[in-house]
């Protein structure tokens, strides 16, 4: 009884390995049929015959080269001729790759499918068909070089721009000229921030609201995957406790270094370039709305711009203290913080990172100089003195310059008379 | 003995070598000062830029500087040390007639007096003018030299006492500015009695007959001493 039993386990593994072995064998026979024509180049000469080769080595490298032809093309019918056979070459990637297909769905790219406007792209536009690789592989077509170049063959479409109302191709040109598309393509940087990095691949969202809170809030740690120690950093700071509290005005990375055309701030175009930072850093802070709302100290940037680092700065004196020099860059705390480089204790080390006399006399001093009696009283006076003073003095001149002139005239048509 | 229609000395060449080597230098420290206070307007920054941007700006504000304190140094020691001079210096020393003299002058201009007041070598529009000019120049160069040396001043000087001078250097800047390339203009070009220009700066010549009637106390100094040499 037992013997029989065992005999019987060893049947029926024998019948599935050979079910298995005879469906391989189908298939392997199926793929064989298909490429009898279609991996001959003489298939070229028909009309789109291009699309109907096969170039059986490269097929049998690629990431799929295990793979029958029936296995993706699943819905294809009998094939009795080689001319009449079923048409229906429907690839459903689905099967597989179920995850990402869900993932995908939901995406901008999977919704623009649905709505069926022109033709949003589906799994191949981007990773190509037949002879799909390995995303690591430079060749890929989403490998970083190669994926600028396939996203932007809709993205700097005119048309395509147009029918979805999409960023401007200008915009997203200007990605070629920042840091990381000049890092990748004229550095060879594969680490360097691609489309893909920023944006995502099959879960592509629409950015709806840009200036929303939830939508900044995710942009520290997305910029943070590169550049770790910089978003710690700007943890730290005001501007993340800004957005931490809930308030959408406080900046993100992208509000000072921008978006696609981000630059090295030693770029003369860059808005983090040390001559164009207090203009950027004004932006919010000279803004009357903003200084009102928030209670921050307004004419920053106005008695800055006067002052000599200004002055110095205004014509292209790189060498000038801008705001970060002494207010720190990404992490950035207000005065009243023992730990600012700005609060009134800290000024001798800060100043003196510049002016090493800076010493002691720096504690408490008074920075952005604004000719108020509260704040800088010295100044004040002086400017009050000074103009009571000019405008009397012009006042005496010219009256005294008036009446000689006149007595001149008078005596000279006396003695003319 | 002085005869009418000739000429005496008025000013000597030291004293006019001062005084071209102030008028350049201080010319220079006002354009390019003015320059810097108005960075802001269109005229700022093409003098800045005309001259090569910011650097030598402040380089030639200074070398002009030092032209200007030299003058000022060589003056003072001129006008202490040197008998012929320092006799010339206590003749401009500001006294209670001159405000008798201007208050005098506005009377007789308002029709009130009809005499007009005897002046001596200087009269109190020239007094004024030097003393102004004193006073402006050491605010200026004492205020520029904190400023210039502006580690030490940071030092020694609190900031709130740089910031103040820092306006200060502006300001009495636009005054001296004012005494030196307006009201004295007006008097030693534009003036009717000078007009086109007074060539005393150039050859420190003056006619008598200009003395007697400008500087009458002056004149008949230099008659009586003159009637004593040629005695």
């Amino acid at each position: 009884m037992n013997k029989m039993n065992k005999t019987r386990n060893v049947e029926i593994r024998l019948c599935l390995l050979l079910a298995v072995f005879i469906v391989f064998a189908l298939s392997a026979s199926a793929s064989d049929e298909c490429l009898k024509c279609h991996g001959e180049k003489s298939i070229m000469k028909a009309s789109k015959g291009e699309k109907l080769y096969i170039d059986v080595e490269k097929y049998s490298s690629a990431i799929h080269g295990k793979l029958g032809c029936r296995d993706c093309h699943s819905e294809m019918g009998e094939v009795k001729s080689s001319l009449e056979h079923d048409k229906n070459t429907k690839v459903s990637c689905e099967n597989c790759h179920d995850k990402e297909f869900e993932t995908y769905r939901q995406s901008v790219h999977g919704w623009a499918r649905k709505s069926k406007k022109t033709s949003p792209p589906y799994c191949n536009d981007c990773h190509g068909s037949h002879y799909i690789s390995c995303t690591s592989e430079p060749d890929c077509n989403v490998s970083p070089i190669n994926q600028i170049k396939i996203c932007t063959k809709c993205h700097e479409d005119e048309g395509v721009v147009k029918d979805y109302g999409l960023p401007s191709v200008e915009f997203i040109r200007s990605y070629e000229k920042s840091v990381h598309g000049k890092a990748i393509e004229e550095k060879g940087l594969l680490v360097a921030a691609v489309c893909s990095d920023c944006h995502g691949s099959h879960g592509i969202k629409a950015v709806d609201n840009p200036g929303s809170l939830e939508f900044k809030k995710d942009i520290p740690a997305l910029c943070g995957r590169c550049h770790k120690t910089v978003e710690i950093e700007y943890m730290t700071g005001i501007h993340w406790k800004g957005i931490e509290s809930g308030k959408k005005e406080s900046p993100v990375c992208t509000d000072c270094h921008g978006e696609h055309r981000i630059l090295s701030p030693q770029d003369k175009n860059s808005s983090v370039y040390t001559v164009n930072v207090p203009v950027t850093c004004s932006k919010c802070h000279e803004d009357v709305k903003l200084t009102e709302v928030f209670g921050m100290s307004s004419n920053r940037y106005k008695t800055y711009m006067e002052s000599f680092h200004g002055v110095l700065l205004e014509y292209g004196e790189a060498k000038a203290a801008n705001c970060g020099s002494c207010h720190g860059v990404h992490k950035i705390l207000p005065p009243s913080d023992p730990a600012s480089s700005v609060n009134p204790e800290n000024l001798p080390v800060t100043c003196g990172k510049c002016h090493p006399q800076a010493g002691v006399k720096f504690k408490n001093a008074k920075i952005h100089i604004e000719a108020k009696k509260e704040s800088s009283a010295g100044k004040y006076y002086v400017r009050k003195f000074y103009i009571w003073f000019i405008g009397i003095l012009i006042v005496i001149f010219a009256s005294y310059v008036l009446l000689e002139i006149f007595n001149y005239r008078s005596k000279k048509k006396k003695g003319e008379s | 003995m002085v005869k009418e229609g000739e000429k005496v000395l008025r000013v000597n060449l030291i004293f006019r070598i001062q005084h071209i080597s102030l008028m350049v230098s201080a010319l220079v420290l006002a354009v390019t000062g003015y320059a810097l206070l108005m960075h802001k307007s269109e005229a700022g920054k093409f003098i800045i830029n005309f001259l090569g941007g910011y650097e030598s700006r402040a380089l030639i504000h200074r070398i002009s500087a030092i032209v200007l304190i030299a003058v000022c140094i060589w003056h003072y020691l001129y006008v202490l040390f040197s008998k012929k001079a320092h006799d010339e210096f206590l003749k401009i020393i500001p006294s209670i007639s001159d405000v008798k003299d201007f208050f005098t002058t506005i009377a007789y201009y308002l029709g009130g007096k009809k005499s007009f007041p005897n002046f001596d070598k200087f009269n109190f529009i020239q007094k004024f003018q030097y003393w102004g000019v004193a006073v402006g120049m050491t605010a200026m160069i004492m205020s520029g030299l904190v400023l210039w040396f502006k580690d030490i001043s940071m030092a020694v000087i609190p900031k709130w006492a740089i910031d103040t001078l820092m306006a200060l250097h502006g300001y009495e800047g636009v005054v001296t500015f004012l005494v030196l390339f307006i009201w004295h203009q007006y008097n030693v070009h534009l003036n009717p009695s000078v007009f086109p220009m007074d060539r005393v700066w150039l050859d420190g010549m003056i006619d008598v007959e200009r003395l007697r009637k400008e500087h009458p106390l002056e004149y008949d100094r230099l008659m009586s001493e003159s009637a004593k040499g040629g005695r």
